[in-house]
């Protein structure tokens, strides 16, 4: 890149350098030069992250928008048929059944592992002995690979062999050990306890870090005054935790938006269409029944109800920049 | 309190006190145990042998525990293949991610220019895109980049996807070296790379390796782009061998718990090894955003 080169294509072929040196600015016009240059520093080092992630994420992305307007099944050339496939999604009861699962999802996941988890870290704080080993069982089940985690709970939930039927059967209730995976009653309550299970690590982890940033002599205060300790955690810890429910609240609304591993892993979907996810049924169409164009559609839903809460996550969190 | 005088209820007082604490104590140890026991079941029946399941079954007190299963399953579910694949892209990925994110780090966090807020948003959009919605256009694009029959068609959008969590974590390093030494570097007459390079990185060298431990967990883990990317079995990574094998156990229980346990193996030894790390490199990623 020629020292020359930079401002003719910047702006306007070395007016404003020759304005600028007339002006004072500059000694010289190559000190002008050598400044534009400085500019572009910062682009030089954000320039491989840029291409890349515009290549390989946000690119694909437009391609699946463009998806979702054609009848495209794979083959062939796809024809642009405008918003049919978004107009067939709110027709379609198995993909009304996948954004109704999406929602319970999500819903569940904000609410119960955050709870559990902040109760465990207000529990934690304060024993000192117990803080690590139980933060250690709690968080494990958050870095297995999800499949894994999976297929742990599939062989609990086995119908003829599980441990579950098998402890029903020997406390006498053996007659109402359910299929829990194979039928339509108990498929979606079992996953979703399976899920509760990989989540909770999560928010309890962050509650812990951000409970450290609570200043003691808080409670401290409020105790001579003689707050209760229902007092303290309602309106000093709650309160001093702010940033940190926005944080958590956010990330488990994103990713439980996204969950697909596990219920792959685990029912596919079924029984029937019963525990469906966009995410699942996105798959299931796309890469399965060749319906690419309606499977972009059912993909960009999914995204834009991500972004509506990524997008205000984001700006808060760049709020000071 | 402390200014009571002692009465014989203080004796009793402590008492309570002992009683509560070992009830505490015992609770903690019972809700920890429920919690781990799927995973416990799982070592079970990995540990007995196939037709003790069968017969006496799972909820049975174990007869005969053995390492038997464990050969077998290695042997007959190509276990070292997924391994390898794992940890070749594991190798190339992590490293690659974390010099491109440490990169575009450094001028979100200490250069001033027009469009520093906008591209740290564009960056960290990415932490909301589901991965799933891209991958057929993706799929079309690393093909038409000849990377369709290989494990390395994985390490583009790896990187791409890594890349929002990664320059969040790694500029929250850098914001907190303090400016003066930037200021003190530039007066020298250093340049930026230099700055970058020298002064800063071996500041950040402890988020670094956070990060690395986070980014290696998320690599072995990652499921959905590999199991819709990777063509041929050959180049399966570990998740979706775990997925393998449960087409292929279906009835052999003992076999299928004994892979399951080889395959979260690596990653409930590295979560104890580096436990400290790893949690701190989650807490400053979400907090210092």
């Amino acid at each position: 890149m020629g020292a020359d080169k930079a401002p003719l294509k910047l702006n306007d072929g070395g007016e404003q350098a020759k304005a600028a040196t007339r002006r004072g600015l500059f000694h010289e016009e190559g000190r002008y030069y050598r400044w534009v240059l400085g500019k572009l520093v910062p682009y030089g080092f954000l320039a491989p992250a840029l291409v890349i992630y515009i290549a390989f994420l946000i690119v694909p992305f437009f391609g699946t928008a463009f998806y979702s307007l054609t009848d495209y099944t794979g083959l062939g050339t796809p024809h642009f048929i405008g918003m049919s496939n978004y107009s067939a999604f709110f027709g379609d009861g198995a993909t009304l059944s996948a954004f109704r699962n999406t929602i319970i999802w999500t819903v569940t996941m904000v609410t119960v592992p955050t709870v559990l988890g902040l109760l465990l870290a207000n529990f934690l704080r304060g024993s000192g002995r117990w803080q690590g080993p139980v933060q250690a069982v709690f968080y494990l089940p958050a870095v297995l690979p999800m499949v894994g985690v999976a297929l742990v709970w599939n062989w609990l939930y086995n119908p003829q062999f599980g441990f579950l039927n098998a402890f029903l059967g020997a406390i006498g209730l053996g007659s109402l050990a359910p299929d829990w995976l194979g039928s339509t009653n108990t498929a979606e309550p079992a996953l979703l306890v399976a899920g509760i299970w990989v989540s909770i690590g999560f928010p309890m982890v962050l509650y812990l870090a951000g409970l450290q940033t609570i200043s003691p002599e808080l409670y401290e205060a409020a105790r001579v005054d003689g707050a209760s300790r229902w007092d303290l955690f309602w309106h000093i810890t709650l309160p001093g935790l702010r940033e940190m429910h926005i944080v958590i609240i956010a990330l488990e609304m994103i990713s439980s938006l996204q969950v697909f591993a596990l219920i792959y892993a685990m029912t596919d979907g079924g029984p029937g269409n019963a525990t469906q996810v966009l995410g699942t049924w996105m798959y299931a169409n796309t890469f399965g029944f060749n319906k690419v164009g309606y499977g972009s559609a059912i993909g960009i839903v999914l995204t834009v109800m991500a972004m509506s809460v990524t997008v205000p996550y984001v700006l808060w969190m760049t709020r000071h920049e | 309190m402390s200014e009571m005088p002692r009465t014989p209820a203080a004796p009793a007082r402590k008492a309570i006190r002992m009683t509560m604490r070992i009830v505490r104590g015992a609770i903690v140890i019972v809700v920890c145990f429920l919690f781990m026991f799927p995973l416990l079941i799982v070592l079970l029946t990995a540990l007995q042998p196939e037709g003790d399941i069968l017969n006496r079954g799972i909820a049975a007190v174990p007869e005969h525990l053995t390492l038997d299963n464990f050969p077998g399953t290695w042997n007959d579910g190509a276990l070292s293949s997924y391994y390898r694949n794992s940890m070749l892209i594991l190798c190339v990925k992590v490293p690659l991610g974390i010099l491109i994110s440490t990169l575009a780090a450094y001028p979100i966090a200490h250069l001033r220019y027009r469009l520093r807020r906008p591209i740290f948003v564009l960056l960290l959009l990415g932490l909301g895109f589901p991965v799933i919605v891209a991958l057929y256009p993706l799929l079309q694009l690393l093909r038409q980049m000849g990377l369709g029959g290989s494990l390395w068609v994985l390490l583009p959008p790896y990187i791409a996807f890594g890349i929002p969590f990664e320059v969040l974590v790694m500029r929250g390093a850098f914001a907190s070296v303090p400016y003066e030494m930037i200021e003190a570097g530039r007066v020298d007459g250093a340049s930026e790379f230099r700055i970058w390079a020298r002064l800063c990185l071996p500041l950040v060298l402890p988020a670094v390796a956070s990060l690395a431990i986070l980014d290696a967990v998320s690599t072995w883990n990652e499921f959905v782009m590999a199991l819709i990317l990777i063509a041929n079995q050959s180049d399966q990574t570990l998740p979706l061998g775990l997925l393998n094998l449960q087409g292929q156990f279906t009835s052999n229980y003992s076999e299928l718990a004994s892979g399951i346990i080889l395959g979260i193996l690596p990653m409930v030894v590295l979560f104890l090894v580096a436990r400290r790390w790893l949690v701190r490199g989650i807490a400053t990623g979400a907090v210092k955003g």
